[in-house]
């Protein structure tokens, strides 16, 4: 009796550890989509929402834009852009003419070739004007403010090559959007607006940066606007554009990184660099620092190694030309201090009128400090905010590779995902870092 | 008596049912003879051989005269890995390389006078390797392409015997470990990886000292009791030189320019913590001829840190850190005696795993295991043979990472294992009762 007893014991004590197994994953997913519909999905935006990368929109990077990496995750394989045949457009706001993409001929010294752009692109003819050709699913104009997603039509008289190309005279990307019955939309924009003060080195209101109240006014007109039908819609802030390689490349002072010529005996040692000069935005000329505390701290623009190859901002007797590096390359403290301010306004004012819509952010400002800082970790791949070899910015120091594309779609994803309850894998980004072009 | 048993068995029931949160298990090599293996580990009660020193010091007061034991183990582990996105993707089916090994072990005791015993023992705590097919081709070759983690232990030890019913027992556990590592170094240049060095780690640790202790109760000629104890230890490797060994690109241009991109330095710091180990178990003679013995074993980990891996690339760190769960192995056991001269022993035991689904990677990878064994002992003379073979059936673990310290994806594995021992005793009986 007393053995059966023990023996029974034994069995409900076996039966209780295999209870307390755990039970294998479940071999059915939730549906992928959740509460949305991704047949009918729109975007909206600026150059980063289309794809740019590499200076230019071209087909290679399209392919890799965030809606269209989202619509191949969802499964909607026919996401249309205005796809653009290589070596695309892009613009060159130095010399004020549209070019091709940048290409990487040479890391050291680092050489980067600008392809030319002798003829329109075979596929750009296909994307003219036209009435009755169907809206493109990516709505997204490169250098489009939220103003402009407004207001301009691609028929107008705005120089910006790209609303032709894409809105090609049949509505404003808002109005494009509403006709085409989304059944979601993604937007992304607001970037322009902080990056022309970036871009031009100057920070001054209404000018190079819209004042928070007309911004919030863009703002809350444009998700009005697509919103309206009941859209369910996924928003993303404006990235942190102050830790872009644009302006976080090219030291204030002389090295051999980016020249290439042997000029300095050790150019990790402060006391032997050779400072560079620069012109304030009052028009003083001062020697630059790299000191955050100091006041002659600045940040220069990537294209300025050009002219500081050639001699510029360097002494005469530091062997340059003795003349300062203009205004537009220097991007002074003052201004830096004035950006960061309106950088964080702005995305205050777009969380603010995103609450009001009830309508979700993707928080890309916080994915950039990421990158500025620790780096972001993939498989063991560290992507940060270098260039070259960050992995994350492409060859024009401010728009994404394929991989950092592949980043903020995930980044959109996981916003889905948690508001729509979704359940979207990321991006393979394993495969996105593997793309040689 | 049957009132004290079902108490026991209350008791076992409630630990059971507070703690099924509990992980446990892991990577240890667990079993350091044939018998241990027969038993699936179900041996705090078990008093056969020397190899008792192990599990419960305790145990060796019952052991007369002097006596051997020595053999080894053949593991056989295998892994496989589909992956997920992010990284490295759909369609990634990632193999692991033949990880065989064979820890050896040998045990000698002693018996001193009628209370103390003392013993030595020779054999291997841990041994755990990661190696893949393919290993250039291997998608987490960034995190780590193959890693080692062995150790051998010297173990004196001692037992004394208090009256007729308790024995204590203790050791003191010196092991040396050493690491071997191997990681693929990527450079990124525009967007694309390029595999540019390969970091390699090779390192012995100076010995490292743990105590263990035992105590054993013969509650009645039917029911042992017996508890054991060690402590946790941490191993630690502070910033080991790793060599740096430039890989070629296929183009010489670029191997130039990655030349200068190189790191100039780059060390690993290895901290690995073997947890607080708590055993109770208990050994019922159910009949002349039926034993059975069951163990159960909570495992403390630290919780934080019980593995980190830091990589530092000049002035930039990469970190694997994993803080496991606390957690609860169960082991079973049985023997029936066929003859007088063979012994058939049969195990299982439930080994959850301690790591977090979080905490998976390349480094490392473990799950919640089942494990069935089944053994014989032939006695002849003085000389016994042990022989057993032990099936592992890991569950499959899923992990969706989206942090990057892991590769995403279905880690399944098994592993079985087939031990051989030899027993040789001086004295007219092996075992005192």
């Amino acid at each position: 009796m007393k053995q059966k007893k023990i023996r029974l014991a034994m069995v409900v004590l076996g039966a209780i550890a295999f209870v307390s197994c755990e039970s294998p994953e479940p071999m059915s997913p939730p549906p992928l989509a959740g509460s949305i519909d991704f047949s009918r999905m729109i975007a909206v935006g600026d150059g980063f929402m289309a794809g740019y990368s590499d200076g230019a929109l071209w087909e290679g990077s399209q392919f890799f834009s965030v809606p269209a990496q989202i619509a191949r995750i969802a499964g909607e394989g026919s996401f249309s852009q205005p796809r653009i045949a290589d070596p695309g457009v892009g613009r060159d706001e130095l010399l004020q003419r549209f070019t091709g993409r940048q290409i990487l001929l040479r890391l050291s010294p680092l050489s980067i070739n600008v392809l030319p752009l002798t003829s329109p692109p075979a596929n750009l003819l296909a994307a003219q004007p036209n009435a009755t050709a169907p809206t493109f699913a990516n709505l997204a104009v490169p250098g489009h403010t939220i103003r402009d997603a407004l207001l301009l039509r691609g028929d107008d008289s705005n120089p910006n090559l790209f609303s032709s190309i894409i809105l090609r005279g049949a509505g404003t990307q808002t109005r494009q959007a509403q006709e085409a019955a989304p059944s979601f939309i993604l937007c992304w924009i607001g970037n322009e607006e902080v990056f022309t003060a970036v871009q031009f080195a100057r920070a001054i209101d209404e000018l190079t940066l819209p004042l928070p109240i007309d911004f919030e006014e863009d703002y809350r007109a444009l998700l009005q606007t697509l919103t309206a039908s009941g859209t369910p819609i996924v928003i993303a802030n404006i990235p942190d554009m102050l830790h872009i390689p644009f302006i976080r490349t090219v030291p204030t002072y002389l090295t051999t990184t980016l020249l290439g010529d042997p000029v300095l005996p050790d150019p990790d040692n402060p006391e032997s660099r050779i400072w560079l000069i620069g012109t304030w935005n009052d028009g003083s000329i001062r020697v630059l620092s790299d000191d955050p505390q100091s006041d002659n701290y600045a940040l220069l623009h990537l294209v300025s190694a050009v002219s500081i190859s050639r001699g510029f901002g360097r002494l005469v007797q530091d062997g340059g030309l003795g003349i300062p590096l203009g205004d537009p390359f220097v991007l002074d403290k003052e201004e830096i201090a004035i950006i960061r301010e309106r950088l964080t306004t702005l995305n205050t004012v777009i969380d603010a009128v995103a609450a009001e819509f009830g309508v979700p952010v993707v928080d890309v400002f916080s994915l950039y400090r990421q990158l500025a800082g620790p780096g972001i970790t993939v498989g063991g791949v560290r992507l940060t905010a270098e260039y070259i070899y960050g992995g994350f910015f492409s060859l024009d120091g401010i728009f994404p590779t394929a991989a950092g594309y592949g980043l903020i779609a995930n980044a959109f994803i996981e916003t889905i995902n948690r508001h729509y309850g979704a359940n979207l894998p990321p991006v393979n980004l394993a495969e996105l870092l593997q793309i040689k072009r | 008596m049957t009132s004290l048993l079902r108490h026991i068995f209350l008791y076992c029931l409630l630990f059971f049912a507070a703690l099924q949160q509990a992980h446990a298990g892991g990577w240890r090599t667990f079993e350091y003879s044939a018998v241990a293996t027969a038993l699936a580990g179900a041996v705090i009660t078990h008093s056969s051989d020397p190899s008792a020193l192990v599990y419960n010091p305790a145990l060796l007061s019952h052991l007369a005269g002097t006596q051997f034991i020595a053999g080894a183990q053949l593991v056989r582990p295998e892994h496989s890995l589909s992956g997920l996105a992010p990284f490295p993707g759909f369609g990634t089916l990632e193999q692991s390389r033949d990880l065989r090994y064979v820890p050896a072990h040998l045990f000698a005791s002693q018996q001193i006078n009628d209370r103390l015993v003392a013993a030595i023992g020779f054999y291997t705590p841990f041994w755990r390797r990661m190696a893949w097919e393919e290993p250039r081709r291997f998608s987490g070759r960034y995190l780590v392409q193959q890693s080692e983690f062995s150790a051998y232990a010297l173990h004196p030890s001692a037992a004394f015997r208090l009256n007729e019913k308790l024995s204590l027992g203790l050791g003191l556990r010196l092991s040396w470990n050493r690491f071997r590592l191997i990681r693929t170094h990527p450079t990124l240049i525009n967007g694309v990886i390029f595999d540019t060095a390969e970091f390699q780690l090779s390192e012995n640790s100076p010995a490292e000292v743990t105590l263990n202790a035992g105590l054993h109760y013969t509650l009645s000629p039917r029911l042992q009791l017996a508890l054991a104890f060690r402590p946790l230890q941490t191993r630690r490797l502070e910033a080991v030189p790793m060599t740096i060994r430039q890989l070629p690109t296929g183009n010489s241009e670029l191997d130039t320019d990655v030349q200068r991109l190189l790191p100039q330095q780059a060390t690993a710091t290895l901290q690995m913590v073997e947890p607080l180990a708590l055993a109770a178990g208990a050994t019922w003679r159910l009949s002349a001829r039926l034993v059975a013995h069951v163990n159960l074993e909570w495992l403390r980990a630290e919780g934080e840190r019980d593995l980190v891996l830091e990589f530092r690339v000049d002035s930039v760190a990469t970190q694997i850190v994993q803080g496991w769960h606390h957690s609860l192995n169960l082991r079973t056991g049985t023997e029936f005696r066929l003859r007088p001269s063979v012994r058939l022993m049969a195990g299982y035991g439930y080994l959850p795993s301690p790591q977090p689904t979080t905490a998976s990677s390349p480094l490392l990878v473990d799950s919640d295991r089942h494990q069935a064994s089944l053994g014989a002992r032939a006695v002849l003379g003085r000389l016994t043979i042990d022989t057993a073979m032990a099936l592992l059936f890991y569950h499959q673990r899923r992990i969706e990472d989206r942090n990057g310290a892991a590769l995403a994806g279905v880690y399944e594995a098994s592993q079985w294992q087939v031990a051989l021992s030899f027993g040789y005793h001086f004295g007219k009986e092996s075992t005192r009762e």
